[in-house]
Order: structure tokens, then sequence, then C-alpha cells
């Protein structure tokens, strides 16, 4: 075992313990302090750019690309969509708070009369149902790019994901999603944190593992194996794949409780969706 | 991956599940003998609860698909090979599911 790889052992047996029974904001507390200790020239704000972050190669390339943004097109599409009426004559704008300009900051929140996690892509399914239009599909399309515009619009606020400590269906939602986060799962028996925090810039085949500490700022995302733009709950779905485990219906409880737990981690971080990775 | 590698790579990580199901699998009248349809139908059982946790392996189903491909075209040991692997993979993702419903708590990041 090399110098590097025992460091590595020592510090993740250092914070793996007895965490399952911590609240939010303990939890957010000690990733944190994981992160910033094992990456510590990397600025806090620097996280939400994921590998980029530490990655100089591939942050010199993305740069690049930065240059003539391959998510633009979605933007604009999604500007037209978000602006044309419904057949009732109503729009999204009568659907979110201030008109939904530069309001995703407000998702996934716990929603207590439904009982249930809204993310931003589920709400704007909502809104459609609310007028009387068919719902789009979750992951990529038209709804994609309404998500790119409205991400779009909210480009610099700052993620500030609430778990209400008196609504215990809240907390368990978050709960549940912390578990699926920590759970292993598929034929390779990989849990979400085995890439994300055990292995967490390390190389695996040809590319550089992310952390979780930014995983929910920039979405949706243009990526360069999908050549178009999709949701997060595409990228998760992605995840579950290359694991090989079968992958749950985007916007299934599970998934929306996941993006819950991992949006809360990076309350404090500035959104900077939409954005494009390799 | 074939039903050997299959067996030997969800035995590393399940090992405390693993021997339980692999007893079972082997034990007398489970798949020698028994025809397609019996290991089919077992395979797909299997199938079902682990499908009720949640928690499937992604190449069970079509390993599925294949066995009754194999078998409408009469291949039939082929046929009973996939459904037994199929079987086998939705035995240990449950196991998986059953082991990690608290396992996970091991693994969670603290101070």
């Amino acid at each position: 075992m090399n110098n590097k790889i025992l460091l590595l052992s020592v510090i993740i047996g250092l914070f793996v313990g007895a965490g399952a029974t911590a609240g939010p904001e303990e939890d957010r507390t000690v990733m944190l302090e994981y992160y910033t200790g094992r990456f510590p020239d990397v600025p806090l704000q620097e996280f939400a750019n994921g590998l980029y972050a530490f990655d100089e190669i591939a942050r010199e390339q993305w740069i690049e690309m930065e240059d003539f943004p391959p998510y633009e097109i979605a933007i604009e599409d999604g500007q037209a969509l978000f602006e044309s009426p419904f057949a009732n004559g109503k729009s999204y704008a009568d659907c979110f708070d201030n008109g939904g300009i530069g309001i995703r900051q407000q998702y996934p929140h716990f929603d207590a009369d439904l009982g249930e996690v809204v993310t931003l892509e589920l709400a704007i399914n909502q809104c459609r149902a609310a007028n009387d239009e068919e719902s789009l599909p979750y992951l990529i399309g038209d709804l994609a790019a309404i998500s790119a515009y409205m991400s779009y619009t909210s480009r610099g606020n700052t993620i500030n994901v609430k778990v209400p400590q008196d609504n215990p269906s809240a907390l368990a939602a978050y709960e549940s999603g912390k578990q699926y986060y920590y759970t292993r799962r598929g034929q390779l028996n990989f849990a979400c944190m085995s890439c994300h925090v055990q292995s967490a810039g390390l190389m695996l085949r040809a590319d550089r593992l992310s952390t979780t500490l930014g995983h929910a700022t920039h979405w949706p995302v243009y990526r360069a194996k999908w050549g178009e733009i999709g949701t997060l709950h595409k990228r998760i779905i992605e995840c579950n794949s290359q694991v090989f485990a079968k992958s749950l219906e985007p916007q299934s409880i599970e998934y929306r409780n996941l993006e819950y737990f991992l949006t809360y981690i990076s309350n404090g971080l500035e959104l900077n969706g939409p954005a494009s990775r390799r | 991956m074939n039903k050997l590698s299959t067996l030997l790579v969800a035995c590393a990580f399940l090992l405390p599940g693993c021997g339980q199901e692999t007893v079972s699998s082997s034990s007398p009248g489970h798949a020698g003998g028994s025809s397609f349809a019996d290991v089919y139908a077992a395979a797909e059982q299997a199938l079902a609860v682990a499908e009720a946790k949640r928690n499937v392996w992604s190449k069970t189903e079509g390993l599925l698909r294949d066995a009754k491909a194999a078998d409408a075209e009469g291949r039939t040991d082929e046929a009973i090979a996939l459904a037994t692997e199929a079987k086998l993979q939705a035995e240990l993702a449950s196991v998986q599911a059953d082991t990690e419903a608290e396992a996970w708590r091991t693994r969670v990041l603290s101070n």
C-alpha cells in the first residue's frame, strides 16, 4: 500500500463511524469537514464545479468548453417554453413564487400538505397538471430545457434547503435519502459514497470521481457523453446502471429523497446551473 | 459475466448472506433435474421478491428474457442455465437489500 492510499484510508477511517443517527446539519458539517480536509487547496465554492475543482487538465478543457456553452440552446428553448401560455391562457409563471424567476434554490423542499419532497422538475409537471396540460418526460427534452432556464435565472443564489424540525415526515424523507446514499446496491455492490466519498478525487478508468459536496448545484447538465442536456435524475439512473443496479423511476420517492439529502449537503454553495460536464 | 464469476463477485461482497443462499441454490432438487418451467418460475418468484425490496440488479431481467428465448428455440440446457443465473442474481439482490437495511449505518460519515 503506498503512502497516499494509506493516508486516505486513515482519513476515511477517522470520519466513518456512528453518523447514522446524526441530524441534517451535523451530516452537512461532517461532510464539509471531510472534503475540505481532503482537498485543502480547493476554495469552498469551487466544489460547485465538480471534479473541475481539483483536476487541472480536465478544468482547462472545461473552461474551453464554456467559451461556447453547449447548454445555451437549452436555455433559449427553455425560456421560450416557459413563456409560452398554456391552452387556458395561464403560464408557468403563475405556478411559482416570483413568476418562477430566480427560485431554484427553493427546491427541493418538503411539501407538508403532500407529505413528500417536491423537486423543481416535479413542480414543473405539477404546474402543467394544474393547468390541464400533459406531463413532460423527466429526464431530457422540454422539461430539462425549462429547468435549465429556471436554473439560469437562479445562478448565484445560495442553496438553502430546509428540513423543518417540527415536521417528522420531512426528517424521515431526509433520512430516507441519506439511507439511499449510503446503501450498497447493484451487482458491483457500490453505494453512492463508495465513489463520491471513499474514492472522491481518484480515477475510475478515465474519469476522476467528484465530491458529493457540490453535486446538487448545477443541474440540469449538458454531458458530452449524452450529447444533450439532462436532469439530475438522469444522472442518478446512470449511476445505478454503472453499478449494475436496475434504476428506479425518475422522480420516484427514493430519488426525490436522495435529491433532498444531496442538496442539503450543498447548502451554502451558490447555484451555477445549467452546466457542462464531460 | 458467466454464472461462476457472477457468483464469485457477489459472494466477495455479500459474505454474510451469501453462504445461506448458495446452500439453498445448490440443494438437491433445486436446479439439477428440474424442468425449465420450474426453474423459470422460481426465478420469476425470486425476482418478484427483489422487486418488492426495490433492489433488482440490472442484468437479471435480461437473463430471464434470454432464458425464455433459448427455451423457445429448443436450447433447453442453456435456457435452464440462464434462468438459474437469473434466480441466483435475484436471490443475491434480496440478500443485499436485507443486509443493507442496517449495514448502511456503519458507513455514514461522522466525527
